[in-house]
């Protein structure tokens, strides 16, 4: 063990000691100097930034599009499928259409019975019940 | 070369804007360096210059990149070995390398040559023959703790790897090593 460590230190040792040289140091430095010369230099970061601000904010965007219009065509969905489904998903209760068939259903004699039960009524909302009576 | 930091800084900042000379004094600064890393990891004194040439190059080209919150000597490192790695990874460079002598080994421990008479060639055979049978990462790691005599943490810093894997590559390195001089 302790002739493996000797053995090991000093070769190491020598190693580190040795430092090599390359044999036209001056000549090495022009070679390259003269390399990085004809490289054209790339000014990137600039317009980087800028690309990768305007890409992310155009991602988000779209990805806020898609969003909004994935739900918009839910409600269309559910709307040409079940009123039912369509007046749950948009808050309304169902007590209010409770029996009645798709194709019977009227759209505002349900509204009316929903801002019954809510209590929530209006001048705009008796024209519109007066309209659907007659 | 010794370059002071505030100088390096100034050099850094002349070269963004294209100031050759500036980058000059750097190269003339780091060259020495990265040539004996070069040296030691590819034993061969033609690619080592055109390791030092290639990282250069890529300092030139990438030297906006370069963030102060490391050592400009660890980053120059970075550079250097990851060529280093590519040239050892080869299997052109593997095959060039062929059969190593030990007996070159033994002369250099029983000091029958002094260091300052030893030829490049004579060097590289030796290194050559202790390090060839570790893998290209094992031989980058081993090189940059036991020659270059760089802390872990700045191997990290280089090599990208973790302490963990490092520190393991150095023991394998090391039992190989052993092994080998164990044999003679």
């Amino acid at each position: 063990m302790e002739a493996y460590e000797h053995k090991f230190s000093s070769v190491i040792s020598k190693i580190k000691q040795y430092q090599p040289e390359p044999e036209d140091a001056a000549g090495l430095t022009d070679d390259i100097m003269q390399k990085v010369r004809n490289l054209p230099r790339t000014q990137a970061p600039k317009t980087l930034v800028w690309f990768r601000v305007i890409s992310g904010a155009a991602a988000i965007f779209l990805v806020g599009l898609f969003l909004f219009q994935s739900e918009g065509s839910e409600v269309k969905t559910t709307n040409s499928g079940s009123a039912l489904l369509h007046f749950r998903k948009s808050g309304i209760d169902s007590a209010c259409f409770q029996g009645t068939k798709l194709d019977e259903s009227n759209l505002l004699k349900t509204y009316a019975c929903y801002l019954k039960k809510n209590t929530i009524e209006n001048n705009r909302f008796k024209n519109i019940k007066q309209t659907s009576e007659n | 070369m010794q370059i002071h930091p505030q100088t390096l800084q100034n050099c850094i900042e002349q070269s963004l804007k294209n100031d050759e000379k500036a980058f000059r004094t750097i190269v003339e600064s780091y060259q020495d360096m990265v040539y004996t890393l070069a040296f030691r990891l590819v034993c061969h004194q033609e690619e080592a210059k055109d390791v030092v040439q290639e990282t250069f190059i890529r300092v030139w080209i990438h030297l906006h990149r370069y963030r102060h919150d490391m050592k400009f000597s660890t980053w120059v490192y970075a550079i250097a070995t990851n060529i280093c790695l590519d040239k050892l990874k080869s299997k052109k460079y593997r095959f060039d390398l062929g059969k190593a002598d030990f007996t070159m080994i033994d002369q250099l421990i029983s000091e029958e040559k002094a260091d300052d008479k030893l030829l490049s060639s004579e060097m590289a055979e030796i290194i050559q023959a202790l390090t060839n049978e570790l893998s290209p990462k094992q031989k980058v790691v081993f090189a940059l703790r036991f020659f270059e005599d760089l802390e872990v943490e700045e191997i990290v810093k280089i090599t990208g790897m973790s302490a963990a894997k490092i520190k393991s590559n150095l023991f394998l390195a090391r039992k190989y090593i052993r092994e080998k001089l164990e044999r003679q």
